[in-house]
């Protein structure tokens, strides 16, 4: 067995007192997509926010590689190789679509320091194509702050793939989204990751997206886990109905935001 | 033993009337967050009323209570007309807005006051009953400061049993934690916020009101109190009542005891708690609410940066060749002032780039103007360095200054921050008044001209314009640079930014410097306009300049810092030679500003512009709110 | 104005525009340039600059005071020969940055032959530097500061009213005869507080070897907490105190000391308190028995000063404060100099004022040669309250030469450029 790209162990983290995330462990290969479920106040976000950084746990590790993220700041993670992407995209508001894109690659090379050359004059020679894998390429020379919803979630993941991390973590990725829009965008997703070789950690609400893409699935409840593999696997679980899906008919769950 | 017993007492007493005066501030911004630059002055106007009601009433002990009490609900009164007239229109605005508006009514209660109780001193009468002392073992103690003594703690128990058990004050309390929830409690927020605020008035007014027995009542009260009121609201953490409390006694037991040791330490004291206790406990004794201070970014108005189109490159294009050409029709004066204003334009260029772009709000702009102008001043006057190398290390020595500080001052956010920053600048104000070896103390430092083909007004004014003219290009060049994106990115999507591996500290820290080399180029060039250079370079007056400019010109774009110095230089320079009632008409101006256009001159110029040309809307679906 | 100026930058529309106008229109009219309009042909035109909005309380009666001179000089048929007295007066809103920038104004546009005015220290030293740099000579009116005719004296700079130096010397006598050694002195925390009290200390030692001081405090100008400042005044218990702190400061030392007991068989020797500026807020409760410098406006009877009072009370419907006497002064000096130099030249009014000698309310006041110091003097004495207000009792007047170094001492004090 090789060794995996990503190694949680008994990782936990407490507010105030409550746990929200109480020892989780798992692993995920690389290139793995792997959807985390649970109903509300499981520990999801949390969990993501804890692997993204910035947030320290109060316990357990979190291995990239050979590399520990516990406690490591959001920008030391992704320099391992991690992008992500929210829940409720903050939009660059007063940038255009393209030089959002040209500062992420600037970031990657430390260009930031360049406090003379305009950045519309850093060419980039990866920007049009990833406008294009995105299909922002017409919207290149509009504001941030001026997109509708979808394109700005669109423009998100655009972002956090930018760089070609080795895994992504996506918060909700279709949260907000009409019916019709969330399969498109959670479908792009994956597709750019598997053209990557990206490993991709998901948290989402609706449960036909989960089984329909997840390769694995984790079960989340009161900050543990209590079931992990594939899809029809858990599906079957009898915690896991008890748990979550329980009398529900299977689609839509909790509909609101993970309150974590 | 006695005696420091005392010491104590009289402590505790000034604590007293600290935490009345800063309750207030205190609750008021804990509510709707509106930094209130009037509250000196509700201390102020309530003195002068407290003086009148009580020589009037005050015949027994009833009529002087009486009139205490009266002139703390008149002051309310006055709180609310503000409230309801003009902060109403303010909420929701960016803080950095009711600041300068808040400002503005303060010059305006200044002359106010001046028209009505003109200008001399006011000494009131002593307490009836009052006016004596006992003996506390053995040392005469006044009976009036044991009055003050027992009302600090009577008020912070009034207002306790206020919020915990009526119907307002958990209302008031659920809204200051959540602004979200008032909806939900189906109160109208707009009552809670008058409320509020007439309270914190209210209380301002008995603060000084409760002055008469013991001090003259005098213009300058809202100054004197109101730096003092916000180091007693940061100390004890924004919003927090038992927090303002404990900070206003700590203040009070620091000062009693501070001046047996250190008597000089009178000017700096409160400023160096204040700066321990923000670096030790970022967000006060107890913890005040979380603030972040939003200055354009978080402003629904926002826009990019304006970038240059054919006719701003045309506009700047004539403008720069105007101003080349003024020596040629305009007089020695006028170059002067011209002068003068375009050193506050570099001065605000800087902190543009800090707040406009950065997003980071320092109320200590002035530590970095006055580190350029004192390390110009020095060098000429110690080292005997001419003109030219003074003016490379004022931009030096302010930078540095801005790194050591900065270093302090990014690692804490929105109000935090700023008031870290007026901690900084404050004790390099005291450090300027009380090293007279080194600085002249407030005599100042002497004979800083312009030598060489600097010299007269014309060469002067040329240096001037070529120096500004560079900054204000550089901070453009910065502005469109790869790490003026990425200092837009930390303040608009600081989650994003970081995900994205932004270093954002590291960007603030030199965003910092940046903003700071520029402060004391425009330091460095001022003492040489003025020939002189005094402690007021970094005083509170000279930061809150800088703000009121930037905010007068807009905060969307490199124009603005132009535009805002040259109202507010053209303004103060016309107004305060025609008129001695120059805060009035000052004040009033920027309250109409204030109103009429939030987004500064600048902006209400490019509103109207965009109605006029029937600017099309841009591609994609501006309709999201 | 500003209505011209906003529309100006809304027409244009474009915000580089409007930079460009901000900035032309502050080059452009002015609302206040010419205020002054010439009273009769070819005015003597003096630049005045005080604090009026910046300390109204002391600036309007001197404006007041100098009001009268200019109005007695033109009726007695001004100067020069029967040219008028024009004084363009300006706002300094007590900002020493503000003062240079109107000197300059008044030097350059307003043409004035000479400046004078000024109430701070730190101000009146920023303009005295604008006028050395000018060659333009400027009369400081009331600053104290030593260093404006010692340290940083300059060739062009003269002051009528008793410096720091000269009204600590004239305590300083009376506190070598009171029967005390332990002192405490309470000052405020700048510049003046520091040398009143300095000056205070040396002068003090070389009459008595055997004073001690035993504790000093140093509150912020206008923000004295004044019971713990008494209170560690107290600690050291001290026999004496020196006062320096004044106006505010003052009222609330006064109230806090006297309520726990500092002043209790305790002399207190106190710089400027018996001045009507700083006692009248005072009313009943100034401090009696105080050994102060003042001004007994109400009991002095020469004939100069009694002309000057009755003058004054009944242009303005009020009694003089001693900022009257220092602006009415300053102005009669001008006028007394340039008639002395003969002509509105600079170096010859300069000049002029060297030794120059005139007769004022409080006597003959002489601007010495070797400091540019006026001779005027101030008044020594007691306080004591008599119907419910505070005045000087047992004064007498101290001519300032009389408490002045001599011109070789003061020659080494002041820099080579000054002679």
């Amino acid at each position: 067995m090789t060794a995996p790209l990503l190694e949680v162990r008994d990782l936990a983290k407490a507010f105030g007192g409550v746990a929200a995330v109480d020892g989780v462990s798992f692993r995920l290969d690389a290139g793995a997509v792997t959807a985390v479920i649970g109903p509300n106040g499981a520990g999801k976000t949390t969990l993501l926010n804890l692997i993204a950084g910035g947030l320290a746990p109060d316990r357990g590790r979190i291995r990239l590689g050979r590399v520990d993220l516990a406690g490591r700041s959001a920008r030391a993670v992704w320099r391992a190789g991690v992008g992500r992407t929210f829940q409720i995209p903050t939009p660059l508001a007063s940038m255009t679509v393209r030089e959002a894109v040209q500062l992420v690659f600037a970031a990657r090379t430390l260009g930031y320091w360049r406090f003379w050359q305009p950045l519309a004059a850093i060419g980039h020679p990866e920007t049009d194509p990833l406008l294009g894998r995105f299909g922002l390429d017409r919207l290149a020379g509009a504001r941030c702050g001026d997109l509708p919803y979808g394109t700005l979630k669109r423009l998100d993941l655009a972002l956090a793939m930018a760089a070609r991390p080795s895994l992504l973590l996506l918060d909700e990725p279709t949260a907000g989204l009409g019916d019709d829009a969330r399969g498109p965008l959670l479908a792009l997703a994956l597709a750019r990751a598997r053209a990557d070789g990206t490993a991709v950690l998901f948290v989402e609400h609706d449960v036909d997206l989960v089984f329909g893409h997840a390769e694995r699935v984790l079960v989340l409840d009161q900050g543990r886990v209590i079931a992990a593999g594939p899809p029809h696997q858990v599906r079957a679980d009898a915690r896991v109905r008890a748990a979550y899906l329980g009398d529900q008919a299977a689609p839509a769950l909790g509909g609101d935001h993970d309150g974590s | 033993m006695s005696v420091y017993l005392v010491q104590a007492l009289s402590g505790v007493a000034a604590g007293s009337v600290l935490f009345l005066i800063s309750v207030g501030l205190t609750l008021v911004f804990g509510l709707s967050r509106v930094v209130n630059f009037a509250h000196g002055s509700f201390v102020m106007v309530g003195g002068y009323l407290g003086y009148t009601l009580t020589e009037a009433f005050a015949t027994g002990p009833l009529g002087f209570w009486a009139a205490i009490a009266l002139s703390a609900l008149a002051v309310g009164a006055l709180g609310g007309l503000i409230e309801r007239t003009l902060i109403r229109r303010l909420y929701g605005a960016p803080e950095l807005l009711t600041l300068l508006a808040t400002f503005g009514v303060g010059l305006i209660l200044k002359d106010a006051a001046r028209l009505v109780w003109g200008p001399d001193d006011l000494l009131g009468a002593r307490a009836p009953g009052l006016g004596g002392s006992v003996a506390i073992v053995g040392t005469p103690f006044p009976t009036y400061d044991l009055v003050l003594c027992a009302i600090g703690p009577i008020v912070l128990a009034l207002l306790w049993l206020l919020f915990h058990s009526t119907r307002f004050g958990l209302a008031v309390r659920a809204a200051t934690e959540d602004r979200e929830i008032t909806a939900a409690l189906g109160i109208d927020p707009a009552r809670l916020f008058t409320g509020v605020f007439v309270l914190g008035a209210t209380f301002a007014g008995l603060g000084g009101a409760l002055q008469v027995p013991r001090q003259a009542i005098t213009l300058d009260l809202d100054l004197a109190w109101i730096v003092e009121a916000f180091v007693v609201v940061v100390i004890g953490g924004f919003g927090s009542l038992p927090g303002a409390f404990l900070a206003a006694q700590l203040i009070g037991q620091v000062q009693a005891f501070g001046i047996l040791i250190v008597p000089e330490i009178t000017l700096v004291g409160v400023f160096a708690l204040m700066a321990v206790v923000l670096v030790v406990r970022p967000r006060g004794l107890i913890g005040g609410v979380v603030v972040p201070v939003r200055a354009a970014a978080a402003s629904p108005a926002t826009r990019a940066p304006a970038r240059a189109g054919a006719w701003q490159r045309l506009g700047t294009a004539a403008a720069v060749a105007g101003l080349a050409a003024l020596p040629l029709v305009a007089d020695p004066y006028r170059l002067i002032v011209v002068a003068e204003a375009l050193i506050l334009a570099l001065f605000a260029a800087g902190l543009h780039l800090l707040v406009g772009i950065g997003g980071l709000v320092s109320f200590g702009h002035a530590a970095y103007f006055g580190l350029g102008a004192y390390g110009a001043a020095l060098t000429v006057h110690h080292l005997g360095w001419s003109m030219t190398p003074a003016l490379v290390a004022a931009p030096l020595a302010a930078a540095a200054g801005a790194a050591l500080f900065g270093a302090v001052c990014v690692r804490r956010h929105g109000i935090y921050l700023a008031m870290l920053t007026l901690a900084f600048a404050q004790i390099l104000w005291s450090a300027a008044f009380q090293w007279t070896a080194l600085t002249g103390g407030d005599n100042g430092i002497l004979g800083i001209w312009p030598d060489g083909w600097a010299a007269g007004p014309t060469g002067f004014y040329l240096l001037t314009l070529a120096v500004a003219l560079t900054g204000l290009a550089v901070v453009r060049r910065i502005a469109f640079s790869p790490f003026g994106f990425a200092l837009r990115a930390a303040n608009e999507a600081p989650a994003r930014a970081a995900a994205l591996g932004l270093p954002i500290r590291a960007l603030h820290w030199a965003a910092f410097v940046i903003a700071g080399g520029l402060a004391g180029l425009a330091g460095g060039l001022y003492a040489f306009a003025k020939g002189s250079v005094f402690p007021q370079v970094l005083s509170v007056a000279v930061s809150v300049q800088g703000l009121v400019i930037i905010l007068l010109g807009g905060l969307q774009a490199l124009s603005g810092p132009v535009i805002g110095a040259a109202v507010f230089h053209g303004l103060e320079t016309e107004i305060m030679r025609a008129t001695e009632l120059w805060r009035l008409w000052l004040g009033a101006l920027i309250l109409i500003l204030v109103l009429a256009g939030p987004g500064g001159v600048a902006g209400a110029a490019g509103a109207l512009v965009r109605r006029w040309t029937g600017e099309r809307e841009r591609a994609a679906g501006a309709d999201r709110s | 104005m500003f209505g011209i100026l906003v529309s100006g930058i809304l027409k244009t529309g474009r915000a580089a525009l409007g930079a460009a106008l901000g900035l032309a229109v502050l080059s452009g009219g002015s609302i206040a340039g010419k205020d002054m309009v010439a009273i009769a042909a070819d005015p003597v035109r003096v630049g005045e600059i005080n604090s009026y909005s910046g300390i109204p309380a002391f600036t309007l009666p001197y404006r007041q005071g100098w009001q009268l001179a200019v109005s007695e000089v033109n009726a007695a048929g001004g100067v020069l020969g029967g040219r008028p007295l024009e004084v363009v007066s300006r706002d300094d809103a007590g900002r020493p940055d503000v003062a240079v920038r109107l000197a300059t104004e008044l030097i350059t546009r307003e043409r004035v032959v000479l400046l004078a005015g000024t109430f701070f220290s730190h101000v009146g030293l920023a303009v005295s530097d604008v006028a050395a740099r000018y060659r333009m000579p400027f009369l400081a009116a009331e600053p104290l500061s030593d260093a404006l005719t010692w340290s940083r004296g300059n060739r062009y700079t003269y002051r009528l009213r008793p410096s720091t130096y000269m009204q600590a010397a004239m305590l300083v006598e009376e506190a070598a005869k009171l029967p005390v050694t332990r002192w405490a002195t309470v000052a405020p925390n700048y510049e003046y507080g520091h040398s009143a009290v300095a000056w205070f200390k040396s002068l003090l030692a070389e009459r008595r070897p055997d004073a001690t001081f035993v504790a000093e405090q140093w509150p912020a100008l206008g923000k004295i907490e004044a019971g713990t400042t008494v209170q560690a005044l107290a600690l050291a218990e001290p026999e004496a105190v020196f006062n320096v702190t004044f106006g505010a400061d003052l009222a609330r030392f006064v109230r806090e000391g006297s309520q726990r007991g500092l002043f209790r068989d305790r002399p207190v020797v106190s710089l400027l308190t018996g001045e009507p500026e700083y006692l009248g807020p005072l009313g009943a409760e100034a401090p009696e028995g105080w050994i102060v410098t003042g001004y007994p406006w109400d009991q002095i009877g020469t004939p100069a000063h009694t002309a000057f009072r009755d003058a004054y009370q009944a242009r303005f419907g009020e009694p003089p404060r001693l900022g009257s006497v220092v602006g009415y002064i300053t102005l009669a000096a001008i006028a007394a100099g340039l008639d002395r130099a003969g002509s509105t030249d600079a170096e010859a009014v300069v000049d002029a004022f060297a030794g120059l000698e005139l007769d004022s309310p409080f006597g003959p006041v002489r601007f010495r040669a070797a400091d540019h110091q006026a001779t005027m003097g101030a008044f020594v004495g007691r306080l004591a309250v008599e119907d419910g207000r505070g005045r000087m009792v047992d004064w007498r007047y101290a001519d300032g030469a009389d408490y002045l170094p001599s011109a070789d001492d003061v020659a080494a004090l002041r820099p080579a450029s000054a002679r």
